[in-house]
């Protein structure tokens, strides 16, 4: 019964070829839409996720609070941070974004001044040349390591030991060593959001401090007995570094794990917003299906006389168009579904990251759409069912 | 059996202005009869034609269909006993384009909610009746008026309705496809149903057992 209406909702589909066609692409591309946001925000979840794991989990960083607290951060606070319970290590920091100019080309990083415990502070790992070493700090040397990501986008190739590269200091460019490359963190994932997550240029932080002309540390870095996600830790050492320097609360830990959870909560609250928008695309939809189907009603009026001549009732003609509308959607997001899905596992194998099935996602945008289908089909097909069998026979 | 008393249809155009269709039409036509309804055009055949196949309701009177007084139902009740007790066979064929021919003769049977395995049967059966078996899977638009006609013939013989209305089912076809149509219409009356015919041509109304009149919506005679 069902089963025959359907096939009769499938020829009507058919028989509108290009009507039908424009509405199943209006559908498509609104699920097209929410399917690949929704996936480059998984696959991005995914990736910080990963990488942030590997990344530093027993590390911790003190800062200031915020700028302007007066609180300067010297090497005797690195000893004394050093020297608290709980804490097996303690790293001079500094950071700044920063341009680097590699062959010719501009490309956006943040400069990190560390020192040669970066290694087991920032797991940071050589995969050709070195990393900093204590020479490096000791003679103020203007060399770097620099992100993987950084020597292929500029020469290509990822080993670009003893190339000379220029990085943005202070105000101007200075030339700078690299000595080796180290292994990006974030992967595909950088090339995508640069903006968001920069690739990083690794120098000595004493060659740092003298190009912007301090003294002190931006931060310093502390490497953990455990795991630095444990809140009575950070709470207890957050106490004791306000104490020592004098201060109430002008510094603040904070660790790898809350700087991951920030991370996280930003893309998926950019990737919830623009799915949202997307999901408007797919309202939209809904209203072209309701013009196509009022239009198709239009036409098949003398079709509806002849079947209710026949004995057909007004929920026979109903269950009709709303299948129609209904097949309608379902069929243009199952293309948007699959295009979605087939550009995003296109552009994990281009960025050579995995793919992630944002599973949920695509569930909800068949569902929601279907629903519109439904509920913009409502209208034209009770116009359908309503109208009277000799009007609709003139 | 079919009951009209003093039947009256008023149309009222967009532009304010009435016609009275039909004035005061009284007549019975009994199961198992063939009538001819003659009158010149406009006079009225097409309006009382919709009232008895339940597709309009009168402005005033009373119609009965097998005791039925049509005129206190629903539109939902209107459709069910199209379905179950009326068959229509039109001037235009009223085939439906994109269905084939079984399927248009399947369609009454699956508003019916006949079950899908006796449907085909019945379908075969029907168009077997009309000469049209080879033909089953072609679109309308594949057949000749005479052959279109024939399917909706075969329709209403699957449909298997006690009561079929023409209008003039011959209208638009040459004579040899018309005397096709008759004779199928009257092999209808032979095992049982009520044949209503309306028509233009005197030759046809009188293979009829009776004739019924019409004039500027009244009957004559
Ligand atoms: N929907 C309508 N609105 C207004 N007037 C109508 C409508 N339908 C029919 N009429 C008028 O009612 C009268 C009877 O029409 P009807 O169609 O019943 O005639 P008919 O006998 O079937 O004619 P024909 O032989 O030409 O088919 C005509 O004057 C016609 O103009
Ligand atoms: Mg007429």
């Amino acid at each position: 019964m069902t089963g025959s209406k359907a096939i009769s909702a499938f020829r009507s589909i058919k028989r509108g070829k290009s009507r039908s066609l424009l509405t199943l692409c209006s559908v498509a591309v609104g699920v097209f839409a929410v399917v690949v946001i929704s996936g480059i925000g998984s696959v991005g979840t995914r990736e910080i996720n990963s990488t942030m794991l590997t990344m530093g989990i027993n590390s911790a960083m003190v800062e200031a609070a915020g700028t302007g607290s007066g609180i300067n951060l010297t090497d005797d606070d690195v000893t004394a941070f050093g020297e608290l319970k709980g804490v097996n290590k303690a790293m001079p920091l500094m950071g700044a974004m920063s341009k680097a100019k590699i062959l010719g080309k501009f490309l956006n990083c943040y400069a990190w001044g560390v020192d040669q415990d970066a290694k087991d502070i920032i797991s940071i790992e050589a995969v050709h040349g070195r990393l900093i070493d204590d020479k490096d700090v000791e003679n103020h040397a203007p060399v770097c390591v620099i992100d993987e990501v950084l020597a292929e986008e500029s020469y290509g190739r990822s080993n670009i030991v003893g190339k000379k590269i220029n990085i943005l200091l202070g105000g101007s460019y200075r030339e700078f060593l690299v000595v080796g490359i180290a292994k990006s963190g974030i992967t595909g994932l950088q090339s995508v959001m640069s903006g968001i997550i920069p690739d990083f240029v690794y120098l000595p932080y004493s060659t740092m401090q003298d190009i912007v002309g301090k003294t002190s540390f931006d931060k310093i870095a502390l490497l953990l007995e455990k795991d630095a996600a444990d809140e009575g830790l950070a709470k207890t050492l957050t106490a004791e570094v306000n104490s020592l320097k004098d201060s109430s609360d002008g510094l603040v830990i904070n660790n790898f794990q809350s700087q991951k959870g920030q991370l996280t909560d930003i893309l998926s609250i950019i990737t919830t917003v623009l799915s949202l928008i997307a999901g408007i695309s797919l309202v939209v939809s809904g209203i072209t299906v309701m013009t196509a189907m009022l239009v198709s009603v239009g036409e098949r009026t003398r079709e509806i006389g002849i079947k209710k001549s026949i004995g057909a009732g007004n929920a026979d003609i109903m269950i009709e168009f709303l299948l129609e509308s209904v097949l309608l959607t379902a069929f243009g997001s199952l293309i948007g579904i699959a295009a979605g899905l087939g550009a995003c596992l296109g552009g994990c194998l281009v960025l050579g990251v995995e793919f992630v099935l944002p599973l949920e996602s695509v569930i909800a945008a068949f569902g929601f759409s279907v629903l519109m289908g439904a509920l913009f089909g409502v209208y034209p097909a009770l116009k359908a069912a309503r109208l009277r069998p000799i009007e609709a026979l003139r | 059996m079919i009951v009209t008393e003093n039947l009256t249809k008023i149309y009222s155009t967009d532009g304010g202005i009435k016609v009275k269709a039909l004035d005061g039409v009284s007549l019975e036509i009994r199961d198992g009869e063939f009538i001819a309804i003659v009158g010149a055009s406009g006079s009225g055949k097409t309006t009382l034609m919709n009232i008895m196949g339940c597709l309009d309701i009168p402005t005033e009177g009373k119609y009965t269909l097998d005791g039925a007084d049509i005129s206190l139902l629903g539109s939902g009740e209107l459709s069910r006993i199209r379905s179950r007790k009326i068959s229509f066979v039109f001037q235009g064929f009223n085939l439906i384009p994109s269905l084939t021919a079984a399927e248009n003769v399947e369609l009454p049977l699956i508003y019916r909610k006949t079950e899908a395995s006796s449907r085909k049967r019945i379908v075969t059966e029907a168009l077997e009746a009309v000469g049209l078996e080879k033909r089953a899977n072609h679109l309308p638009s594949e057949l000749s008026g005479g052959q279109q006609q024939r399917v909706a013939i075969a329709r209403a013989f699957a449909a298997d309705a006690p009561l079929i209305l023409a209008d003039e089912p011959c209208g638009n076809l040459d004579s040899r496809s018309g005397t096709d149509v008759m004779e199928m219409l009257h092999g209808l009356n032979r095992i049982g149903k009520t044949v209503v015919l309306i028509t233009h041509d005197e030759k046809a109304a009188l293979t009829a057992d009776r004739q019924i009149r019409i004039s500027d919506g009244k009957v004559v005679v």
